[in-house]
């Protein structure tokens, strides 16, 4: 993966740069050494290091604003960072820029339940939020399976979502508003504790775009009500085309589960020898179905679920009796990562997406690449919404590995958007993805997508070389080109 | 003399807006035309009308999406989705007869005005179930966002910019929308003379059901508009497999009010005409829309001393017909939430249109952003010139 070459003049002037710093903000938030840095030089994408410039840690908005008016006068890079676990190196540092960390921003300003929302600083941790309004019997919907680490900051910056998309949306459904700061320093406010925008909804943009248009300094989000009862069946498959149909006729019937989860066989293995979760062994396939709504709600689905896994050939059907064997049923497809982190030195994982009636296919295509390219994959899908985790397993210290799971992971994200759907259903594409884009996208749409990027940051500051595979000029981009005195089809009628 | 431009498929929208690029010859972009209305008057001359380009490119029921040509009348959708018993869950207004127009909505009328309808506050927004969208900029290019799948962070998110930026960005060509099933079953609660500040108490029973997907509370005009009784009046809708019963539980835990139980078709209608505003479209002044912080809606109505609004999504959004010259709506909604929530002026004579901004002003530095991206997508202001603001 090519990174845009560093700006030697920027290089040398290190030490220069490193003391204005330390003027703007209280000197000991600037790290600058080798092995204070040393801890931010890769984030959840571990097979792209790079060290940075300097890493400060600013504590509050007045400061990144001092920061980023700084980094754009001066002309430095910065690359935003919020709980570094990112799986498509979204903070991976750059040697002429800097990491703004914003761990430091980690209060919960204001829990505002007659208006159902929360006021949070970026560092606050996605499963903090729930566990601060839980007593009072409401949550925060988007789950991604790094909660306890990941930060609301990088939630917003990646669009984040989770096993409850499904039924809840992703971090954009459930945002209200965010305080953020330009890269010229200036201060926006948008939304708040109301519904929509009032113009264009530069909110929805700003969610997801990987930390490339603007630092988020606070975030307003949405809270709901903990449903009156959940329950999740457990459904175990001889192979993965009944579980995929059974995921499409789920769907079809008019059900809208809170959650569908597919693991194959080699990650349920993988799972139950991590976490024993208590998955039948045997089984090609399982679906966890969970169903949220009032008492009544929950006891037909969980009725209509289980009709439809029987009629699609489940050997084995449990229903949770208690939250304790609901959490339990979870734990398993929760733990995957971790659990194939225990079986493969290293593994990589994707995340297209695609049209759930093809999740069959797709599994086996991924069964074919996986014998082509000598590597073993185990397989969690966020099946409800098509939403695919291969886990590519390898070893980084043989010769060739990494760059064979790359290819074979291109292979499979290549074949999402054949197949009608998307390279990135979740994790962003960073610099992973990058390089495929142009899979999915022409010259005309990635030029309006970095269109809007010239509003935002016309230098192109905020965490250059991630997202777009090639970086064009914004005064490039924003000429026309226009042709006097054609007439449009001058047949047509017009009046 | 202006131009009127009726291109029949994307390749004409093209050319046309091309033209006006190289002619810097300024377009009113719409559709039929019903929500002409809404915004400020825009100048200028010539008309690129999308109604030609129309038809349902595809729908799939099981993955739950519909991809239609930006012309195609919203009735052709709902017509298509009813066959599957699915709908589209943000229940766009219609707001025909508030507008006093006739013609067809069109689906890319529908993204491009953004009026999510009473079921916004449970299901999302209209930006919420944009899955993607092919359009033509002001710089005469077609260009692409999103996709068929809901789960999707390829790039930005640029259904979101399209929805609700009323034409000023780019012309719509296709639309595909995220579609979601019907209840099964659907009943609403009338609460009759109910006031504005029991609305919180009031929805509590109604949202712990789990199945609450309506809260509209009426002004005693407006109630009467409808034949709720006398006084204000509250209507909560309850969606689901237990619609029904949800509402009976609800009912029973109401206590010391008149109440009643609308069921199936009833309620389907007593929905549509509060989704359309119906109590407010024949009242004369200008009509408003108002979004704040619920707990602000108190204030808001005491302040405003309006004798004619309808609440919407759980206190959320006010819709307000007002006498022009005398109702500071903006000053109210400044003393009830300070700068949390915008007043937007849907429906006025042309006077106060000319007189009034029409969005709500914003602080300078978002005013500067918005200009900017408007710069970048349209660089000669071609598409709905002043349509959103004077430098919008």
């Amino acid at each position: 993966m090519r990174m845009p070459d560093p700006d030697q003049e920027i290089l040398g002037a290190r030490d220069d740069i490193v003391r204005d710093l330390r003027a703007l903000i209280e000197a000991d938030r600037i790290v600058a050494g080798e092995t204070g840095t040393r801890v931010y030089e890769t984030d959840g994408l571990t097979a792209y290091r790079q060290m940075p410039l300097a890493v400060v840690l600013p504590e509050t908005t007045e400061e990144i604003s001092r920061i980023l008016a700084y980094c754009h006068r001066r002309g430095v890079n910065v690359v935003p960072r919020g709980g570094g676990t990112s799986l498509s190196g979204g903070a991976l540092p750059l040697a002429d820029g800097i990491v703004l960390s914003t761990a430091k921003l980690n209060r919960i300003l204001e829990v505002d339940l007659p208006n159902e929302c929360a006021l949070v600083q970026p560092g606050v941790t996605n499963l903090a939020i729930s566990e601060a309004v839980a007593d009072d019997g409401f949550y925060y919907a988007p789950d991604p399976s790094s909660q306890i680490a990941c930060t609301i900051g990088g939630n917003v910056a990646e669009n984040a979502g989770g096993v409850h998309c499904l039924k809840y949306g992703l971090t954009t459904n459930n945002l209200m508003g965010v305080e953020a700061v330009l890269i010229t320093g200036e201060v926006i406010r948008l939304g708040g504790k109301h519904l929509d925008a009032d113009a264009y909804d530069l909110l929805g943009v700003i969610t997801g775009s990987e930390g490339l248009l603007c630092v988020v300094t606070e975030v307003t989000v949405r809270l709901l009500r903990r449903p009156q009862a959940v329950r999740a069946v457990l459904a175990a498959f001889p192979d993965n085309t009944q579980a995929g149909d059974c995921v499409a006729r789920i769907i079809g019937g008019g059900i809208v589960p809170a959650g569908m989860e597919m693991m194959d066989g080699a990650a349920i293995q993988a799972a139950e020898d991590f976490c024993h979760a208590g998955y039948p062994l045997d089984a090609g396939a399982l679906l966890i179905v969970e169903i949220d709504g009032s008492e009544a709600d929950v006891a037909r689905g969980i009725e209509q679920v289980r009709e439809i896994a029987r009629s699609c050939g489940a050997r084995d059907i449990r229903e949770s009796r208690s939250d304790d064997e609901r959490l339990r049923f979870w734990s398993g497809r929760k733990n995957a990562f971790p659990a194939i982190g225990r079986i493969s030195p290293d593994y990589y994982v994707m995340d297209g997406t695609i049209p759930r009636r093809r999740l069959a296919e797709m599994l086996r295509l991924i069964a074919d690449l996986g014998a082509r390219y000598g590597l073993r994959v185990a397989n969690v899908f966020h099946a409800g919404d098509g939403n695919l985790h291969p886990m590519i397993m390898y070893d980084s210290s043989a010769p060739g590995e990494l760059e064979r799971a790359e290819e074979m992971g291109a292979e499979i994200l290549k074949a999402c958007v054949r197949m009608g759907g998307v390279l990135t259903g979740e994790h962003g594409v960073g610099v992973e993805k990058r390089d495929l884009m142009g899979e999915m996208f022409d010259e005309a749409d990635l030029n309006h997508q970095q269109r809007l990027k010239c509003a935002f940051d016309a230098d192109g500051r905020l965490n250059p070389g991630k997202v777009f595979p090639t970086l064009h000029r914004c005064a490039e981009l924003g000429r026309l080109h226009v042709h006097h005195g054609e007439v449009p089809f001058p047949e047509l009628p017009r009046f | 003399m202006g131009q009127r431009f009726d291109p029949a498929n994307a390749a004409e929208l093209l050319d046309v807006v091309r033209w006006a690029l190289s002619e810097t010859a300024p377009l009113e972009v719409v559709g039929q035309g019903t929500k002409r209305g809404i915004g400020r008057p825009v100048e200028a001359q010539n008309v690129l009308s999308a109604a030609g380009l129309s038809g349902i490119a595809a729908y799939e029921p099981t993955e739950l999406y519909l991809t239609a040509a930006a012309g195609t009348p919203l009735r052709e959708i709902d017509e298509a989705l009813a066959h599957n018993a699915q709908q589209l869950a943000f229940e766009p207004r219609d707001l025909r007869r508030a507008l006093a127009v006739d013609g067809e909505q069109t689906i890319g009328g529908v993204v491009a005005a953004a009026l999510s309808g009473p079921r916004r506050f449970v299901a999302g927004a209209v930006r919420d179930h944009v899955l993607g969208f092919r359009a033509v900029s002001g710089r005469g290019e077609a260009f692409k966002s999103g996709g068929n799948v809901v789960k999707n962070v390829t790039g930005y998110d640029l259904s979101k910019l399209i929805a609700g930026s009323f034409g000023t960005l780019a012309v719509m060509t296709e639309v595909t929308v995220r579609v979601a099933p019907v209840a099964q079953e659907v009943a609403s609660l009338v609460v009759s003379d109910v006031a504005a500040a029991d609305l919180s108490a009031l929805f509590e029973p109604a949202a712990q059901t789990g199945s609450a997907s309506g809260c509209v509370l009426l002004s005693s005009t407006c109630a009467a508009g409808l034949d709720l009784g006398a006084g204000p009046a509250l209507v909560l809708r309850f969606e689901g497999d237990n619609g029904r019963a949800a509402a009976a539980e609800a009912m029973g835990k109401i206590a010391g009010r008149p109440t009643r139980l609308v069921e199936a078709e009833e309620s389907r209608k007593l929905w549509r005409g509060l989704r359309d505003l119906q109590p407010l479209a024949s009242r004369s002044g200008s009509l408003w829309r108002v979004a704040l912080p619920r707990t602000a809606l108190d204030a808001f109505l005491a302040t405003a001393a309006i004798d004619d609004y309808l609440v919407d999504w759980a206190g959320r959004q006010v819709w307000l017909v007002a006498p022009s010259e005398i109702t500071d709506v903006r000053g109210a909604l400044n003393r009830a939430a300070g700068s949390d929530g915008h007043a937007t002026l849907i429906r006025a004579d042309e006077n106060s249109r000319r007189s009034t901004s029409e969005f709500q002003p914003q602080a300078a530095a978002l005013v500067a952003l918005t200009a900017s991206v408007r710069r970048q997508f349209d660089p000669k202001g071609i598409l709905n010139p002043g349509r959103m603001g004077h430098d919008v």
